[in-house]
């Protein structure tokens, strides 16, 4: 009974003792939302410290721009571009190949039941394509001209002058401007009326295209019109069916598109003293960049700390390479919003193929309005480099390894359009600076 | 085997206490002024007496009062947590609040060697403050708006190692040897947020972070004159408390010359289940102003305290001791030119567990103060509880 007792009261005290070990945790959770007094003095704060923008001139931050192009091919746009003397200079040219013909379609019998039919007959069918009306320049009517190639060319390596373009296998067009070409039609496309233009063909020609091993099989789309450059979001060719089972009846179906480019003429030249962003192929810039590591003035800075005074990269608040636009040949002048990349090139002497680094202006990069580089050219821009500047600063990046010094200026998108931006480059007083902003004050000491 | 048992048990008791140990935390405005506000290592008996932490009955493992100690025949423990929550008043306009916890003591003691081995970890000075500054900068796109904002994040700790032991059936001595630990944050931060003229300004931050390091040595006696009154005392030697600077602080090392601390207190039973209490502590830290660089009013820390104990009231069927106190000291840092005072009325109670003999084998003490801190610039008036964990005779 003794023993009984004995037992039930140290259960008791152990439930007791846990009871309070849980009450003081809860204590200490409830307490738990923590509230740093906040001091009401200022004196109680260390210095306060002085925020200074510096721009930096050419002569001082950068040195060895290059620009380089041929980066990617039409191709890859996966959009046509047509121009007839567009800007008095400009003449383009969409090549299209569609892919295999449907092979059997679903036809209802004279008995009423539904059978896939292989046994088909192309009566006929249309080219139809479709355009985007907010890159294209022309307000009115235009006159477009479709004409079926003869010459075996190469998507990816196609140009103007040039039908094949690979390892050891160059052949030019018979006919400069991917010709010549047999005239399948013309058409005329008003931008009022709709956002797609078509061109009829007859059988003949369908089962011409109807190979897919012929290499020399492809259609041609010419703007007839001139002082116009127009772009082909996309087109599709719509066979005119017949079929074996119900030979009274026309259906119509489609051959995808399976490869677009463009060819122009003529090539837009490297400018000799300035800095270019995109086209097609496109361009990218790159230049060498230094950061000043330490700072003599100006007064205010002086009157704070002593100078000279070594900058650190905490106390780099903001970094930007600051171009300023200049009108772009009228031919390529853009037509949509223009969105600038930069990242840090990982190896120089590797140029053109240089690995890049990651984007300094994340993914949207910098966006700048087409009119900047047309009627309201001469805008400052800034590009934003400050991870790269507090980089050179350091004197190691994120990784510890050393920074990369040299930046390349290249279009988010590589190749994005036919059109490309244009800057100054150095030698006058519109050259690119660099702007700084730094925050610099004593260390903080204990109190 | 049985001895090799129980300093296993102990040890993993005092890693289980020490591990459960949280920081220090915010308490008070005055974390901003000079090196802090003294954070007292008592106990929720001791607060709700008023006691300064030393010369009172019981079984307590107090870092102030190694004599005590050394009165105790069984191993003790315990475990203090401190929640509180602040208004403050400065000038006509400007006002808040704010709340913040912190455990200011844990402590274990077992016999060893005739005597009374002890460990504390403790708080000493609360630092953690944050500041706010707002400012205009001039860039060439215009004035910019910025905030500057600072933190202060850290406390000075006491580890305190003791050995105390009985002279004689009601005199009492020890020692403990202590090491300031701790670190101080210190970091200011311009924020440009939203408002600046060119997008995506980074923050300017600088600052460094100290370690401190020093040590202390305190002794102190307890002598019970019959049964009904307790007497003790103990002084502490400080040396310098010293700042040192992690990598990469480029603020300097410091050093500051932390005072003397003297403390006295009593007990007396007056009548059966009737104690009173008294105790005061001086500290002159006055050398230690010409090591500051921010601007505060150092002074000397006098305190007193009294209270008052029911001991055989009870509570929910269980023994229940009342307890009522109020004390007064003296803050060592102040923002204003007469330096400031902290005053607290406390009431509280203890639960006794488990008790044999005559010892609380188990206790828990709870105490709750009203106080107000003041100097001729800042009030807050605060609501402080403090809850105590004692276990004895594990």
């Amino acid at each position: 009974m003794a023993w009984r007792a004995t037992r039930l009261r140290r259960e008791n005290v152990r439930s007791k003792l846990i009871g309070s070990l849980l009450a003081l945790a809860a204590l200490g959770v409830v307490a738990c939302a923590e509230q740093t007094p906040t001091s009401l003095d200022e004196s109680l704060l260390p210095d306060e410290p002085i925020t200074l923008e510096l721009h930096i001139p050419w002569e001082d931050f950068a040195s060895n721009l290059e620009v380089i192009g041929g980066y990617g091919s039409p191709s890859e746009l996966g959009a046509g571009v047509l121009a007839n003397s567009f800007a008095g200079t400009l003449d383009a040219r969409t090549l299209l190949r569609f892919g295999a013909y449907p092979t059997t379609v679903s036809v209802r019998d004279t008995t009423g039941t539904t059978r896939p039919d292989s046994s088909l007959t192309f009566i006929g069918g249309r080219v139809v394509a479709f355009l985007d009306t907010i890159a294209s320049t022309n307000e009115g009517p235009v006159l477009l001209r479709l004409g079926a190639i003869q010459h075996p060319w190469d998507v990816s390596t196609v140009t103007w002058t040039t039908a094949v373009d690979t390892i050891n296998d160059r052949r030019p067009w018979p006919e400069e401007g991917a010709g010549p070409v047999v005239p399948l039609g013309t058409a005329e496309w008003d931008p009022a009326t709709g956002d797609s233009v078509w061109f009829e063909l007859d059988s003949a020609q369908v089962a011409a295209w109807a190979d897919t091993s012929e290499v020399s099989r492809g259609a041609r789309i010419d703007l007839l019109t001139e002082g116009a450059r127009i772009q082909i979001a996309t087109a599709v060719l719509r066979l005119n069916t017949r079929p074996s089972l119900n030979p009274d009846s026309t259906f119509f179906l489609v051959a995808p598109r399976e490869e677009i480019t463009f060819i122009y003429s003529p090539f837009p030249e490297p400018p000799p003293d300035g800095i270019r962003v995109g086209g097609a192929p496109a361009w990218r810039t790159v230049l060498d960049i230094r950061v000043p590591t330490q700072l003599n003035g100006p007064e205010a800075l002086c009157a704070v700390v002593v100078c000279p005074v070594t900058l650190h990269s905490s106390e780099l608040n903001y970094a930007a390479v600051v171009l300023r636009t200049r009108r772009t040949q009228d031919a390529f002048q853009p037509t949509d919003t223009v969105a600038i990349d930069v990242r840090p090139v990982l190896s120089r002497v590797a140029l053109p193929k240089a690995p890049l680094g990651n984007s300094l202006v994340g993914f949207a990069g910098r966006l700048i309005g087409p009119e900047f580089f047309g009627d309201q050219a001469g805008q400052d821009v800034e590009i934003p480099i400050t991870i790269f500047a507090r980089n050179l600063v350091s004197g190691t990046d994120a990784a510890g390894f050393d920074p990369p010094e040299t930046l390349a200026l290249l279009s988010v998108f590589e190749p994005v359009s036919i059109t490309f931006a244009s800057f100054n480059g150095p030698g006058d007083e519109n050259a690119p600076f660099l702007k700084l902003i730094v925050t610099i004050g004593r260390s903080v000491e204990l109190p | 085997m049985r001895s090799l048992l129980e300093h296993t048990r102990v040890f993993l008791l005092t890693a289980a206490l020490s591990l459960s140990a949280a920081p220090l935390c915010a308490q008070s405005l005055y974390n901003a002024a000079g090196l802090g506000l003294p954070a007292e290592s008592i106990d929720g008996r001791g607060r709700a007496l008023g006691n300064l932490g030393i010369g009172l009955f019981g079984h307590a493992i107090l870092p102030s009062d190694p004599g005590a100690a050394g009165l105790l025949v069984i191993p003790a423990a315990v475990l203090v947590a401190q929640p509180s929550w602040v208004e403050y008043q400065r000038g006509a306009d400007e006002s808040g609040s704010f709340q913040g916890n912190r455990f200011p003591l844990l402590g274990i003691g077992y016999p060893l060697f005739s005597g009374m081995f002890t460990a504390n970890f403790g708080s000493f000075l609360d630092q953690r403050f944050d500041g706010q500054r707002d400012v205009t900068v001039d860039l060439l796109d215009g004035p910019t708006d910025a905030s500057d904002f600072f933190e202060q994040n850290g406390a000075v700790s006491l580890v305190n190692f003791g050995y105390s032991r009985r002279l004689s059936d009601r005199l009492g001595v020890g020692f403990s040897v202590g090491r300031y630990a701790g670190s101080l944050t210190r970091r200011l931060i311009r924020d440009f947020g939203d408002a600046s003229a060119t997008a995506n300004l980074e923050l300017y931050e600088v600052g460094g972070r100290w370690s401190y390091s020093g040590a202390s040595l305190t002794a102190g006696f307890a002598a019970d004159l019959g049964t009904i009154v307790r007497v003790a005392g103990s002084a502490t030697w400080t040396g310098s408390l010293n700042a040192t600077g992690s990598e990469g602080t480029d603020g300097s090392d410091r050093s500051f010359d932390l005072p003397f601390q003297y403390r006295l207190g009593t007990s007396v039973v007056l009548a059966p289940g009737l104690l009173i209490t008294a105790s005061v502590v001086r500290a002159d830290w006055g050398d230690i102003a010409d090591d500051l660089s921010t601007p505060s009013t150092v002074g000397t820390t006098n305190g007193f305290g009294v209270g008052l104990e029911l001991s055989r009231a009870r509570l929910l069927g269980l023994t229940a001791p009342l307890r009522f106190g109020y004390r007064k000291s003296s803050l060592p840092f102040s923002f204003g030119s007469g330096g400031a005072t902290e005053t607290t009325l406390a009431g509280g109670f203890g639960f006794i567990l488990n008790q044999t003999g005559g010892i609380t084998l188990a206790g828990a003490d709870f105490a709750l103060e009203r106080g107000e801190r003041s100097d001729s610039s800042l009030t807050e008036k605060f609501w402080r509880a403090t809850f105590s964990l004692r276990v004895t005779g594990y």
